[in-house]
């Protein structure tokens, strides 16, 4: 076993590409386009129990929310994925979406209901919930 | 400080895994290889199909309304991975049909009309080829 120390990894063709081998041994995966670039543990009023990259979290109103980056995006066309936490027994299934169309290179927005209810089948619902963001840094 | 400037990194007893310390008091390790997402998408189904933003996606293949595979540029190793979709403007939104080579992804307006949107998203973690 050989153990490297250094604080900052950085390409050499391309500061901000790195490959590494993939499990199969039989091609190469992208160290800087595998990382999450940010991540929250939300609160129901957007507080911030816990993050990575997450500058502040603001309550827009019941089950919405928004999320500013600390360090921001290359641009608005990245992953968001999200999904919340119900402890209500007989709630119907639970769901955590992007907002349409706020994405911006500095924050995203997301709007958790129960689905099955309400208008268009979805309820908003405050509701603790997580997400986390992949794509391109600035 | 210092810097390790590389184009590649590989395992020295196993080229395919590399641990980095990442725990909170410093000691805990955890595995690279096996961190990494191994492809994300931001993905339109409107006006026909197209990639907004990627990493991994070779190419989309319709199915229906809401309804597309994302074809992976790399497979993965098998079709035990964690793959998981989101989307804008719909109320549910899930991953079936799970293959080495792609993933399927839905989203739907109510329990069962499916629809198209302009942005879709997938995340995909498991174990590459």
């Amino acid at each position: 076993m050989a153990t490297l120390k250094t604080n900052t990894l950085t390409g050499t063709s391309t500061a901000g590409s790195i490959a590494v081998t993939g499990e199969g041994n039989s091609t190469t995966t992208n160290l800087q386009q595998g990382l999450a670039k940010a991540w929250v543990f939300g609160g129901t009023d957007a507080s911030l129990t816990d993050n990575f990259n997450i500058a502040s979290g603001t309550d827009n109103g019941t089950g919405d929310y928004s999320y500013a980056i600390t360090n921001d995006m290359a641009n608005a066309n990245y992953s968001i994925l999200g999904t919340a936490s119900n402890a209500v027994a007989n709630d119907p299934v639970i769901s955590c979406n992007p907002s349409n169309d706020v994405t911006a290179t500095g924050s995203y927005r997301l709007q958790i209901g129960l689905t099955g209810q309400g208008t268009d089948n979805f309820a908003q619902a405050d509701k603790v919930h997580y997400s986390a963001i992949h794509g391109d840094l600035a | 400080m210092s810097t390790l400037r590389t184009n590649a990194l590989e395992g020295v007893d196993a080229k395919n895994s590399i641990t980095i310390v990442a725990g909170a008091g410093n000691v805990t390790t955890t595995n690279v290889e096996q961190g990494l997402t191994k492809a994300w998408a931001d993905f339109s189904t409107s006006s026909g199909n197209s990639i907004n933003g990627s990493f991994n996606i070779g190419s989309i293949t319709d199915i229906g309304t809401g309804d597309v595979y994302l074809n992976y540029t790399n497979n993965m190793n098998d079709v035990h991975y964690s793959g998981q979709a989101n989307a804008t403007a719909a109320t549910l939104h899930f991953v079936d049909d799970q293959a080495t080579n792609r993933q399927r992804c839905r989203a739907f307006s109510d329990f069962s009309t499916e629809a198209d949107g302009a942005h879709r998203y997938f995340l995909c973690a498991g174990d590459l080829a």
